[in-house]
């Protein structure tokens, strides 16, 4: 079977159809936006890694589970999902970037995957340890994410205030004065030993702004860790 | 003309890009017989390979700026074809079978004299092909690319895009599997 002239055909389409090749810039714009969405994608997942560390120092969710199974629904409101959430996308479109690249198909993509999200992480947590949010929560847009207090739909997280019998007055995270009162069935699980300028965490059913307690304890904001011990020169001691 | 034909790849297609677009006949020609070759066998269709080949030259042309000079023009080609061929392959669902008179005839056979020898050697080369014809795509391109159109295993990591473990990896399976193929026929082993 003869095999037709392919060069022929080939130049005659081009030139009847006018076929023109793609210029330069288009092809060197297309690696300009690849390294750009790369580079976004990656220093997104890192901001977020730190947001979402500073959230949970901020909220600790993970204290209510301290409560048992009545502090399961105000863990799941205070977890930060929206920002694991965004971050896990920003991990995804790096990654679908990365495989763009050249070099990608000559390595095990697996393991380019697995490496590039410890470093996202380990990343995140560094830059975490370097308290970006005292700079950050100053710029407008940024205030939201770190300033943002969630109300509680049956809890409180504040500083104590007043301190009367089974009860005490407490000013919330959101700037609220509430009242917080316990009986003999309410869970102790730091004792009752409460005082002034203390910080508490508290859930149960709200009555106005009283809060009958069925759950209450103490601190539960986790510190930060650092990579200089507190009181190192030219570093604070590790607060919010 | 003979000129041209002692430049090698990567400069005609620079020729191409800023000079004369018509130089652009003399790269298409140099590989039009080897690429139809290897879309025949991933497609074992004429016609189809045919127009895949086609497409795919007039493809390279419209992205021929994106290419790298400094990389191999061969392997950048090979995977535009590859990648058409991929594309038909997946428009037509199932794979295309059996045109196995063009497969047979691609590679003439003239290096034996003895009828016999000839006839054996024809039967063992059509059990292989039909055998061929059937290995699962995966595993046939790299073979082909292989044993056929001699690449190395680099070029073909280059051509479909994978690690070079992984070439040898396919290659050593796809032997055996054609092996298993080619016994079931009634192919004989003859222990290399």
């Amino acid at each position: 079977m003869a095999t037709k002239d392919i060069a022929n055909k080939v130049m005659q389409e081009i030139k009847e159809k006018h076929i023109s090749m793609r210029p330069r810039f288009f092809f060197v714009a297309g690696s300009f936006l690849l390294i750009g969405g790369l580079t976004f994608a990656f220093v997104l997942a890192i901001f977020l890694v730190h947001l979402i560390l500073f959230r949970l120092r901020l909220d600790a969710p993970f204290e209510f589970l301290r409560f048992g199974p009545p502090g399961i629904p105000p863990f799941f409101i205070m977890f930060p999902w929206r920002f694991l959430l965004i971050a896990g996308f920003a991990v995804a479109l790096g990654i679908y970037l990365l495989k763009k690249c050249e070099f990608s198909y000559k390595y095990n993509f697996a393991l380019i995957t697995g490496i590039t999200i410890i470093t996202i992480i380990l990343t995140g947590i560094i830059v975490d340890c370097f308290k970006p949010n005292r700079r950050l929560e100053r710029l407008p847009p940024m205030r939201g994410l770190y300033k943002e207090r969630l109300p509680g739909v049956n809890w409180v997280i504040g500083e104590i205030l007043e301190i009367s019998g089974e009860s005490v007055r407490v000013q919330s995270l959101d700037g609220r004065v509430v009242v917080i009162i316990w009986d003999k069935s309410t869970m102790l699980p730091m004792g009752r030993d409460f005082k002034i300028g203390q910080n508490i965490r508290a859930f149960g059913d709200w009555q106005d702004s009283v809060l009958h307690a069925e759950g209450i304890m103490r601190g539960g904001f986790l510190r930060r860790p650092t990579l200089f011990p507190p009181g190192s020169r030219g570093f604070p001691s590790p607060v919010f | 003309m003979q000129e041209i034909q002692k430049v090698t790849d990567e400069e005609l297609v620079e020729l191409v890009r800023t000079k004369d677009k018509e130089q652009y006949r003399e790269l298409v020609a140099r590989y039009q017989a080897r690429l139809l070759r290897y879309a025949g066998y991933l497609l074992n269709d004429a016609e189809a390979a045919q127009d895949v080949v086609q497409q795919a030259f007039i493809k390279t042309f419209i992205n021929l700026h994106g290419f790298h000079i400094k990389k191999k023009f061969s392997s950048w080609i090979y995977r535009i074809v590859h990648n058409e061929a991929i594309n038909y392959l997946k428009s037509k669902k199932n794979e295309v079978l059996t045109d196995s008179l063009f497969l047979g005839n691609v590679v003439p056979d003239t290096t034996i004299n003895n009828f016999e020898e000839i006839i054996i050697k024809k039967e063992k080369r059509q059990i292989l092909l039909v055998s061929l014809e059937v290995l699962p795509i995966v595993y046939r391109a790299p073979l082909t690319l292989f044993y056929f159109e001699e690449k190395t295993y680099y070029e073909i990591s280059d051509i479909l895009r994978i690690p070079i473990g992984t070439v040898g990896t396919r290659i050593n399976r796809g032997k055996k599997y054609l092996k298993k193929l080619y016994l079931s026929k009634g192919g004989k082993y003859y222990g290399h």
